[in-house]
């Protein structure tokens, strides 16, 4: 879900992604690239992201990805349920 | 959509790894970047680049794996490189595969026919809710075949009161000549109820189906559906065949309709014409016996299909139609009469049932033999050759590949084998039931042959079961080695045993498919030697084929005296007999029989025959008690029997002027004749002789010997009427086509033999190949030593005649067992028939010395010196 959020802001390559989930969640989570690079492949299987070559910032050749219209409504999908599931959380930690 | 995808990418998997590594690269230089630009020193760099990767080439695979599961890839890889192995190694490829294959498409082509005549229901739209419906006599008789069908009338009132079924339909089947084709054999019609093509769904490849009013009696008319194949070959496909007329036993048909391509009808035999069943009455118009089939509530038997309503069990079918069949019966004063429902496959008709299950269970047994050999052989080879490999699997198991990885990969490669040896098999499969059907039967059953999802689903099945029974233990044994023993080459004395135990079950085994078709071949042979009881060699059979349209009982009668009477006065026709079957003929004819006293729930069938002229002075058939037939007996009721006959049912020597009651009949026992093979050569049955009743055209026996008997004889029936077809063959012609079928499959068995035989002798030469190999060195020493070379040759016959005189042992105490299942078979022959046991003995004795002669030659021949040198 971290990684389709990032992507929705636009395209970007695995490090851009790696490292825009740091930066914003200001150094609180970080992905090794054991788990991204699968979880990537695993978008990709499933057509939420698509990927393509073109050249960084640096002038070399990476990999981009961007989302897909899928990939938009997953994301749509997911926060709403991953709300959903935040909000019941708190609630019983504030009641119970 | 996903599994697309994956597919899109499994066909890139090289380029998705090269661009992951590259992207993981580009990754791992711009964190290096990074961390240079934080101002590190370059060997903490380095270091932190690396803590902060982790492990590359692992996340690389999990990446990979996204798209294509680990066990999957392996597999893959396994196979490629089996397939590569095997192409290095391309004859010992070739020996594997084509055994396999010939073993795998014997059993498929077996199960080709049994998917044919077992799992294959009719062409017809949802063949599932179709069944054939038997009724069973409650009452009588005892024996033989108690299933039949029904009469029409019976059929018609089932039809239209049956709530439980969208319909009944009735078939008969009948011989008719296409045109004016004269020659040849006749064609199969099926006459039909009205609401054949209906009921059954079956599609129309051109015009109609049957219309109500066509099979309404008052108004027959002449219409005809053909076939598929019958329009194809017969009628040239003619597209403008509909609404044409063509001459069905010389009247004219106009066709209606062409069934669809798949479709050859619902009787054992292939249909190529259906005619309702009203316009019998224009083919046969002099048939007497026509509107009592048509009316006769008790006129026996036509077979009756039902379509069940959508949701009717067959349980609520067969309840309903035996309480209509109940009302039917009382409304026409008839014995009440159970209702049996079976599919539709061929073998599903009770009365055959048992038959042929029997035979199916015999040629899969002996299928499933040959491929156990063929796995024992092809074990073997797989042997020798992990013997060969030893090193490169020690290798692998010493440099960390766990047994259960490399075990995996060698059963891969016997995949990859029982793979190639499938495919291989199905075609087998394709190609070899209709040939030897076509060759066995003179005409081809209505079966059809297609390698469908069953066929598929069993030789994958078999394939997989295979690989495992010839992979597993080669690949138990080649991995379990000592890593240090096996580097330097030492041989192993358990492997020899593993390969003596399959050499020995591989004799066994071929014991078993030698000794059975042994015996059937000394079956057959000793049914052909038998002494049938009567003359063979110089005897003509002369059939008579009278144009069905213009002959009732009455002018066969008529022909018949007619003909005698000629007969009579042509003194080189002397002596002739006439008889409703001639010997050894394949149809027989049962008459229920019971003794006077007793009362009707005593019936049985007896084997009935009926005769005129001098029969038994032509075959040379003594009478032996009483007296055989005059002319006036015909009109007395007098009945002959054989001994068989009176010995079981009349009290042997009190038979003579006994009453029976035949049919509805009571007769007189006048004479006994002497028992003979002529209804079978297997056994003698009791067996009644009856007066030529001219119910249809008997056949004519003449002594060959007296020169033109055949031609005069021709003459004098073109002279009564010469649109008489005559055909004469020798009677010596007969019995060969009744013991064709047996000879036939002793004939397959004998292949199944051989190829045993063949099987067992490869595998014996290849493991004393073996024997002699390992013990090079050994039999150096001795030579070395001083020992003569016919010691070491008894050395290597000792060794390599233990498995085979055990396998020989085994494999004859089995086929003693095996030969009581297949005794009924054996036309009399003991199943355990010492020349058979004896030659199949001497036959593999004969094989294991061939096999083991090169061998011990070269064993001979070992220079002692160079065996010390070898390695």
């Amino acid at each position: 879900m971290l990684v389709l959020r990032i992507l929705a802001r636009g395209r970007a390559h695995g490090y851009g992604i790696a490292q825009h989930i740091k930066s914003v969640s200001e150094d609180v989570l970080q992905v090794g690239e054991s788990s991204l690079y699968p979880a990537l492949q695993r978008l990709l299987l499933n057509g939420w992201v698509k990927a393509e070559w073109g050249a960084s910032e640096n002038n070399r050749r990476a990999r981009f990805y961007s989302l897909t219209p899928a990939g938009r409504k997953q994301l749509v999908t997911e926060r709403e349920e991953f709300q959903r599931i935040i909000v019941a959380i708190q609630k019983v930690l504030e009641n119970a | 959509m996903r599994l697309l995808r994956r597919l899109q990418t499994l066909f890139r998997l090289g380029r998705v790894d090269a661009e992951l590594h590259e992207e993981m690269e580009f990754h791992r230089a711009m964190k290096k970047r990074e961390l240079e630009r934080s101002g590190l020193s370059e060997k903490d760099v380095t270091g932190a680049v690396a803590r902060a990767m982790g492990n590359m080439t692992g996340a690389r695979e999990e990446a990979r794996g996204v798209w294509l599961p680990g066990w999957a890839e392996s597999l893959f890889q396994d196979s490629v490189y089996a397939v590569r192995n095997l192409r290095r190694q391309p004859g010992f490829a070739v020996v594997a595969i084509g055994t396999l294959a010939a073993a795998i498409g014997l059993n498929t082509s077996v199960f080709t026919v049994f998917a044919a005549a077992a799992l294959r229901p009719w062409a017809v739209r949802e063949p599932g809710r179709v069944v054939s419906v038997y009724s069973f006599a409650t009452h009588v008789p005892q024996g033989a075949n108690n299933a039949m069908g029904f009469s029409i009338a019976e059929s018609r009132f089932l039809d239209s009161n049956s709530k439980s079924c969208d319909g009944l339909v009735a078939t008969r089947h009948s011989y008719v000549r296409f045109g004016s084709d004269k020659t040849g054999r006749p064609s199969n019609a099926m006459i039909v109820t009205g609401n054949y093509f209906r009921v059954l769904g079956v599609g129309m490849e051109r015009g109609r189906e049957f219309m109500r009013e066509e099979d309404l009696a008052p108004v027959p008319q002449p219409v005809t559906i053909l076939s598929y194949p019958a329009w194809q070959n017969r009628l040239g496909g003619d597209p403008e065949i509909v609404g044409k007329q063509i001459r069905l036993d010389d009247v004219p048909f106009t066709v209606v309709g062409v069934a669809s391509r798949d479709f050859t009808g619902t009787a054992s035999l292939r249909a190529d014409a259906w005619i309702p069943f009203a316009s019998l009455r224009l083919l046969r118009p002099l048939d007497g016996s026509v509107p009592d089939l048509l009316e006769k509530p008790d006129y026996c038997c036509s077979a009756v299909a039902a379509r069940l309503r959508p949701g009717v069990t067959r349980a609520q079918a067969r309840t309903e139609l035996e309480l209509l069949s109940r009302r039917f019966h009382m409304e026409h004063s008839l014995e009440p009469d159970a209702i049996l429902l079976t599919d539709t496959a061929m073998v599903s008709h009770p009365g055959s049932k048992g038959k042929i299950t029997v035979m199916f269970s015999l040629m899969f047994a002996g299928v499933f033999l040959v491929l156990l050999l063929a796995c024992a052989n092809v074990g073997n080879l797989l042997i020798a050759r992990a013997a060969a490999r030893q090193r490169e699997i020690a290798t692998r198991l010493s440099i960390g590949a766990s047994r259960r990885r490399i075990i995996r990969q060698l059963l891969t490669e016997s995949l990859v084998l029982a793979t190639a040896a499938g495919l291989l098999g199905v075609g087998i499969a394709y190609i070899l039931p209709p040939y030897v059907l076509a060759r066995a039967m003179d005409q081809p059953p209505n079966l059809r042959f297609e390698p469908d999802m069953y066929v598929m689903a069993f030789s994958v099945a078999l394939s997989a079961v295979a690989s495992v029974l010839f992979g597993l233990a080669p690949a138990l044994h080649a991995t379990r080695v000592s890593v240090a023993g096996a580097m330097k080459e030492q041989p192993f004395g358990s492997r020899l045993r593993l390969r003596s135990v399959l050499l020995g079950a591989q004799v066994a085994l071929s014991v078993i498919l030698l000794v059975a078709a042994g015996l059937m071949m000394r079956g057959v042979q000793h049914a052909s030697e038998r002494n049938p009881g009567f003359e063979v060699n110089n005897i003509s059979v002369i059939s008579f084929e009278l144009p069905a349209n213009s002959y009732n009982p009455g002018r066969i009668r008529t022909l018949l005296s007619g003909l005698q009477d000629a007969l009579g006065n042509a003194p080189n026709l002397h002596p002739y007999g006439l008889a409703r079957t001639a010997p050894f003929a394949n149809g027989h004819w049962w008459t229920s029989f019971r003794l006077r006293g007793e009362d009707a729930t005593r019936e049985r069938l007896i084997e009935t025959q009926e005769v005129a002229g001098d029969y038994f002075g032509v075959l040379g058939v003594p009478i032996v008690s009483g007296q055989g037939f005059e002319p006036s007996d015909a009109r007395r009721g007098a009945v002959l029997v054989n001994e068989t006959m009176a010995r079981q049912y009349l009290g042997d020597e009190h038979a003579l002027g006994r009453t029976v009651i035949l049919g509805k009949e009571a007769r007189e026992v006048v004479g006994i004749v002497k028992d003979t093979y002529a209804t079978g050569l297997d056994s003698i049955e009791p067996l009644i002789y009856a007066p030529v009743s001219g119910r249809e055209m008997p056949r004519l026996l003449l002594r060959s010997s007296s020169a033109g008997a055949v031609d005069s004889a021709t003459a004098i029936a073109k002279r009564l009427d010469p649109r008489i077809q005559v055909r004469a063959e020798p009677l010596a012609a007969q019995l060969e086509r009744h013991l064709s079928p047996a000879r036939t499959a002793s004939a397959l068995a004998a292949m199944l033999g051989l190829l045993a035989l063949t099987l067992a002798s490869v595998g014996m030469s290849g493991v004393f190949a073996y024997v002699v190999r390992q013990r090079t060195r050994e039999i150096g020493i001795r030579m070395a030593l001083g020992a003569a070379p016919s010691q070491i040759l008894g050395l290597v016959l000792g060794t390599c005649s233990r498995p085979v005189l055990v396998g020989l042992a085994v494999g004859v105490l089995m086929s003693g067992a095996v030969s009581r299942i297949i005794h009924s078979f054996l036309y009399g022959l003991s199943g355990f028939d010492p020349v058979t046991y004896g030659a199949v003995c001497l036959v593999l004795s004969a094989a294991a010395i061939t096999a083991s002669w090169l061998p011990a030659r070269r064993a001979m021949r070992v220079e002692p010196v160079e065996a010390l040198r070898y390695e």
